[in-house]
């Protein structure tokens, strides 16, 4: 049986928009397995990235807990931020720096030794074909060899968990095809996957489980293949398109 | 926490800025303030005495203008942090890192603080150069001189802590200035020393006792000029201080609940 590597009790999130509150997550429950990838699906505005901004701890919930490993993550925030990485679906690098600079730096700010730095840097760039852009500033470089060097920072302290926000957006098939052989890697490797896609075909090649969000709200959370079986449906596509229309019917 | 391993990520955060600034943005900040400080200089010193200003007043202008350095560069960062912040938010990846809040705004002022220091540094031969002999450097004692520098550095960090967090959007970044900075400089003792606002206008005087560049300028004037004419050379620096973290603490406070951030 896999053992809960992340729980998240009753979160939910109020954001001020427009000088009126607006509850973005709505009493959210839910767990990851170690060594699980868990899709969040949902459409726009489902709540997907700010769920997975409120685990990498970008934001803070309004009310709710979040344990690692049993503890809250807000009793030792530092030493949880030291588990996890993080790949939002805005390219953040510092375009000042060059692609070795980035991955370099990051490994100091997590407080790695220069010798482990360096064998990490190294696996990465060989892993992810970076080689030929090693001091090439990251605005010069594709949509996915800049997600690429996103992947090997958030990866470069070799955490537990990573939160994958919307990790193939906007890039070509064969691109999100090559980034899926990379998850596929860190899985393998062990590592735990949130993934935020609004790809349905990603999360069935990719996820162990999905959890689809609606308007702030858990809908559903299963096996890709448990879901297809509950709706008697051959995708999870389809599925998708019968929960919208429950959903309108309602 | 553990306060070992949050200093070092601080430290790391603090070198890399210091590395990009240095590789950047260094040379041009002192080449433009060179430019800005020799037009204002030789103005002062050389062109207004031929109309009636009086000959102290390139010095008078000069020493205040080490403190404009200072101040005028905490709009820079501000715009830039800005301007992250609505572009590529490097911000975010930053504050993900494993410091709380709060210390990245600590880190961000001492870099602030660092960055507004160095230039204001370096143009000081210029200044000696273009007057020469009319700015006598044999009295500035360096203990006051080193207070009074570190205190006006962490000046404008503080402030540009505080005026990134009034700014709403690169849109409305440019009234901060007019309506805000500007007033500031011009009633902060840059042109004229407090006590020669008291005797023309009393009540702009005392408001202005409300607006601390008035204290970074009055204390800079006191290390170059004497004591003799200007406010208490200790207070100001106190004054100061409260100033700096008064305002510092109350920007990162508000960025922190603007960000909304852990």
């Amino acid at each position: 049986m896999n053992s809960i590597l992340l729980r998240a009790e009753n979160i939910s999130k109020v954001r001020l928009s427009n000088k009126q509150k607006k509850t973005v997550i709505n009493n959210i429950n839910f767990s990851i397995n170690r060594g699980e990838i868990i899709g969040l699906l949902g459409a726009n505005g489902a709540g997907k990235t700010t769920l997975s901004s409120l685990i990498a701890t970008i934001y803070p919930p309004t009310s709710g807990d979040i344990l690692f490993e049993g503890q809250s993550i807000y009793k030792n925030l530092c030493d949880y931020r030291r588990l996890i990485g993080y790949c939002p679906q805005k390219i953040n690098l510092d375009n000042d720096l060059t692609v070795e600079q980035n991955l370099r730096c990051a490994g100091r700010y997590m407080g790695l030794a220069e010798a482990v730095i360096d064998q990490q840097l190294e696996k990465y760039i060989v892993l992810y074909g970076l080689q030929k852009y090693h001091h090439a500033k990251p605005d010069t470089l594709s949509g996915g060899y800049a997600r690429r060097v996103l992947f090997a920072r958030a990866l470069m302290h070799d955490p537990q968990l990573l939160i994958l926000d919307e990790p193939t957006v906007g890039l070509d098939p064969h691109i999100r095809h090559q980034l899926w052989d990379v998850i596929r890697g860190l899985k393998a490797l062990g590592v735990t996957i949130i993934l935020t896609t609004h790809y349905l075909d990603e999360a069935e090649c990719l996820a162990d489980r999905v959890c689809v969000l609606d308007q702030g709200s858990i809908r559903l959370i299963d096996t890709p293949a448990g879901l297809k079986n509950t709706y008697q449906k051959t995708s999870l596509e389809d599925v998708f398109i019968q929960l919208i229309k429950e959903e309108a019917q309602a | 926490m553990n306060y070992r391993e949050t200093i070092k990520t601080i430290y790391q955060l603090l070198k890399t800025d210091l590395f990009k600034f240095f590789r950047f943005s260094f040379v041009d900040d002192v080449c433009n303030k060179a430019i800005w400080i020799s037009c204002t200089l030789v103005i002062a010193n050389y062109i207004w005495p031929n109309i009636g200003m009086a000959q102290s007043f390139g010095s008078f202008m000069a020493i205040g203008s080490i403190v404009s350095c200072i101040f005028w560069d905490c709009w820079g960062v501000s715009v830039q942090f800005i301007a992250d912040l609505e572009g590529n938010n490097t911000t975010q990846y930053y504050l993900s890192l494993p410091i709380p809040a709060p210390w990245f705004f600590v880190k961000q002022a001492l870099f602030y603080a660092i960055r507004a220091l160095i230039p204001a540094l370096c143009i000081m031969p210029l200044i000696k150069i273009i007057l020469w002999s009319n700015l006598d450097l044999s009295q500035v004692h360096v203990v006051p001189f080193v207070v009074v520098m570190i205190t006006a550095s962490f000046f404008g960090a503080a402030l540009s802590l505080f005026i990134t967090s009034r700014v709403k959007d690169m849109h409305s970044i440019d009234n901060i200035s007019i309506r805000f900075l500007f007033p500031m400089w011009f009633f902060g003792g840059s042109q004229f020393s407090w006590y020669t606002l008291l005797k023309i206008a009393p009540v702009i005087a005392h408001i202005s006792l409300i607006n601390p560049l008035l204290y970074a300028m009055e204390s800079i004037h006191v290390v170059f000029l004497g004591q003799a004419g200007y406010l208490p050379f200790w207070t100001s620096i106190g004054v100061l201080w409260l100033f700096n973290i008064v305002i510092g603490t109350y920007g990162a406070h508000s960025l922190i609940k603007r960000l909304d951030c852990v």
